[in-house]
């Protein structure tokens, strides 16, 4: 059996003195497609960074295909880096045919898929643009094309997303997903989990440097904290509503938002109505979300801080 | 195929990129057409210069009746010098050595005319094309008879006709005699007009000079052949044979070509690892801003990235300096065939195998050296001003080093040029400035291994601070921080 694409082991980094990444252990399994999360400063670029090889972890071991990163790697893996950058002067035919000559294909072999890639993706009528003439999402698409015009084994996007309009981040979206289905393996790092939820078998949380979670999509979400909203004839109900919820939140005349207590379920509060023979207008169950169980598995402190340093980042 | 674990196809196309990269840009063209662009442009401005030069008309006010015709043979004179100038100039290249002597002594024996008529005999064809170069001065005869009726033509207020044409009179040359002789002054609105103050100039002290030695038995003539025929002192060599009459010893300019020939090799040696390490490090800059590097690095080495671009700049550095290296050979050429034959022979011996060994030998040393250090430098770059800020200091050291040059054509035996030898900074312009004195073979190799160990720490030195600067995202204060917790071992506040 051919050993996994990547493997870390109790891998950290520091920079300066300044951990960024902590005893991170994770697998990526051959075919598998799996969303690393977190938000701005959680330490996932640095990991990416540390699986291919380009910054060395001070402890832990990493291995791409079985083995060290390196050379042995060339040609089997496709990387998008977080900060997009193509030669601006040359064409986008020919910054693909580069990047996939330089993975291993013949020249015409590399000029003739960039042509195929580019018409695919509805690139054709760019093909001798220069890059800097590109809008942003065209560009992109680009680099991610030239990323696996060699048709990778592995393929590594560090924020694949970040940037994009959502008509781009669809098509993007759709390009992740018919590289999938062709059997790849992908690993894509975001701080969108919306983009995680919907294209990932497997998540890995990371939250200040740390894996806070490591696991199936499903099993994720469990994580995440039940609500209901509710709408019944009693405007006192938050004394008899108490045992089934951890929050109740009254946001108009009979109108709640509950958020259920782990051994509550949103059957229980309905049975709750019924015995009290409260006239029940509304009871809306509200699905789980990444996000929830993120904020569940991080807890509140951690996101607090995350979003602090998104702030800081974005001003 | 692969060298210790370097694919010889990915560096190729690395400095395939970075080749065709530049090829495709203006400034490349821009530089590659210079030497022909900085040439036509010369003649272009030279023939426009002439051509859009307004003939400047003067005229001479001569109110003691002495000058007037003096002045008007000083100008013909000067033109006639300029001709024979221009004639000797422009036959060199149609004429042997024996024939330009001869050309020589008919033009010094009966001027202009002379020399055409030599020409003539010899059945060249530049006597019927020939023309005297146009003066720059027109004498015109006065519009007026006295200063005051000539001012308002100096002040441009009227106009002379000249050839059915008006024209401005550019200048007035007045003689008048005062209590101590002769004088003269020049009339003009234009401040920068010379117009033919230096020809009044030359026959006033002519005069006075002559008057000077009316009063005794010596002349004016006579002291000036005397003053030439003084002798000077002979510079000898005694490590030269002195051949039949004696003067093979003699130190002529002949003796300094080697040195000449060295240090122009050396300067040329200097543009071009200068112009490469320049490219490289922009090459590098671009790269680390576009944010190029991070996604050729998941699929090539560093040092391939490295070693690519030192050849493609190389490559590129070579193409643009051709136009320089072509034009320079067909000078060279041209002087062999048609320039002094004992210059000619000195030149081809100067040029030899292993001057031209060591050039290349060390033009490869410096290249890597040098370029190494731009690159590693760039690598840490954030922007275009970080740029200048890093490299300014070695820019500063390398315009330092090209001082060797000159140091070393005064004294080739310099303790400075000897140390600079082994310096790698310095070492390739140092030995090729001192090849001409033969330095011991075991000087040159312990230069030459001084700077090829010093390439491979220079390279291993801009691996490291490369993945410092570029993969850390720290630029330089990737690069200090390396420095206080790797080097000082200090713990980071």
């Amino acid at each position: 059996m051919s050993p996994a694409p990547l493997s870390l082991t109790s891998v950290s980094k520091s920079f300066a003195g300044k951990m960024a990444v902590k005893d991170v252990s994770m697998h990526v399994e051959r075919g598998e497609i799996v969303g690393f999360l977190g938000p701005n400063g959680a330490g996932k670029t640095t990991t990416l960074r540390m699986a291919l090889g380009l910054i060395r972890p001070d402890s832990g071991q990493v291995a791409l295909f079985g083995a060290a990163p390196g050379p042995a790697a060339f040609g089997r893996l496709g990387f998008l880096p977080e900060e997009r950058g193509l030669y601006r002067k040359s064409t986008a035919r020919a910054s693909i045919a580069h990047m996939a000559r330089l993975n291993g294909m013949a020249g015409k072999a590399a000029y003739a898929r960039a042509d195929e890639m580019m018409d695919k993706y509805g690139l054709g009528d760019s093909k001798n643009a220069k890059v800097k003439a590109l809008s942003k999402g065209m560009a992109q698409k680009v680099q991610l094309i030239a990323a696996i015009a060699h048709d990778p084994e592995f393929l590594i996007l560090d924020e694949p997303f970040s940037g994009l309009d959502p008509v781009n981040q669809k098509t993007l979206e759709d390009m992740v997903r018919e590289i999938a289905q062709r059997g790849r393996t992908i690993i894509f790092s975001t701080h969108v989990m919306e983009h995680a939820e919907r294209l990932c078998d497997r998540i890995v949380l990371m939250a200040q440097g740390e894996k806070v979670f490591d696991g199936s999509t499903q099993s994720a979400l469990a994580h995440a904290a039940k609500k209901l909203v509710l709408e019944i004839s009693d405007n006192k109900a938050a004394p008899w509503l108490a045992p089934f919820a951890k929050t109740i939140t009254q946001e108009g005349e009979g109108l709640y938002r509950l958020t259920l207590k782990d051994s509550a379920e949103s059957q229980d509060v309905l049975e709750a109505c019924v015995a009290r023979k409260t006239i029940l207008t509304r009871f809306e169950p509200e699905r789980a979300t990444l996000h929830d169980a993120f904020v569940t598995l991080v807890g509140g402190q951690h996101i607090a801080d995350a979003m602090t340093a998104e702030q800081e980042e974005a001003s | 195929m692969s060298v210790s674990g370097f694919s010889a196809r990915r560096i190729y196309l690395i400095a395939r990129r970075d080749f065709i990269g530049y090829v495709k840009t203006l400034g490349f063209w821009i530089t590659v057409l210079s030497p022909f662009l900085g040439l036509g442009f010369g003649l272009l401005a030279s023939t426009m210069s002439l051509k859009s030069s307004p003939a400047r008309y003067v005229s001479i006010l001569d109110e003691t009746g002495r000058y007037d015709g003096r002045i008007e043979a000083e100008i013909i004179a000067r033109q006639e010098w300029m001709g024979e100038a221009v004639l000797q100039q422009t036959s060199r290249f149609t004429l042997d050595a024996k024939q330009r002597t001869a050309l020589d002594g008919a033009i010094k024996a009966g001027g202009l005319t002379a020399g055409k008529a030599y020409l003539a005999e010899q059945g060249k064809s530049l006597p019927q094309s020939f023309k005297l170069p146009e003066s720059e001065v027109v004498l015109v005869a006065l519009p007026a008879p006295n200063l005051d009726a000539l001012m308002p033509y100096i002040k441009g207020e009227q106009s002379i006709i000249v050839d059915g044409h008006a024209q401005k009179l550019s200048g007035l040359l007045q003689f008048f005699d005062g209590p101590d002789g002769a004088q003269a002054k020049y009339w003009t609105i234009n401040p920068s007009a010379e117009g033919l103050s230096q020809f009044a100039n030359r026959v006033l002290r002519d005069d006075v000079v002559g008057e000077y030695f009316s009063g005794s038995p010596l002349s004016y003539d006579n002291y000036r052949q005397a003053r030439d025929a003084a002798p000077k002192t002979q510079k000898l060599n005694p490590l030269k044979t002195a051949g039949e009459g004696g003067d093979g010893q003699a130190i002529t300019m002949i003796d300094k070509i080697p040195l000449l020939v060295a240090a122009g090799f050396s300067a040329f040696l200097w543009l071009t690892i200068f112009s490469g390490s320049y490219m490289l490090l922009m090459s590098m800059v671009e790269e680390k801003i576009n944010k190029a590097l991070e996604m050729l690095l998941a699929s090539t080495r560093f040092t391939e990235i490295l070693m690519g671009k030192l050849l493609g700049v190389a490559a590129l550095t070579i193409a643009s300096m051709a136009p320089w290296i072509i034009m320079g050979a067909v000078g060279l050429i041209g002087f062999i065939l048609y320039g002094d034959a004992a210059i000619a022979s000195a030149l081809t011996d100067a040029i030899s195998m292993k001057l031209i060994s060591f050039f290349v030998v060390f033009f490869i040393l410096g290249y890597i050296f040098y370029g190494s250090l731009f690159m590693a430098l760039g690598s840490l770059a954030e922007s275009m001003q970080d740029t200048q800020t890093l490299v300014t200091p070695i820019v500063i050291l390398l315009t330092l080093c090209m001082m060797v040059v000159p140091i070393g054509i005064q004294t080739p035996d310099s303790a400075l040029v000897r140390l600079a030898s082994f310096i790698p900074f310095s070492a390739p312009f140092a030995i090729l400035i001192r090849l001409p004195n033969d330095p011991p073979l075991w000087e040159i190799l312990l230069s030459g291994t001084i700077l090829l160990l010093s390439s491979i720490f220079v390279v291993w030195l801009a691996s490291k601070m490369f993945r410092y600067g570029v993969l850390s995202g720290g630029g330089l204060n990737g690069v200090k921080a390396w420095f206080k917790t790797k080097v000082l071992r200090r713990k980071s506040a």
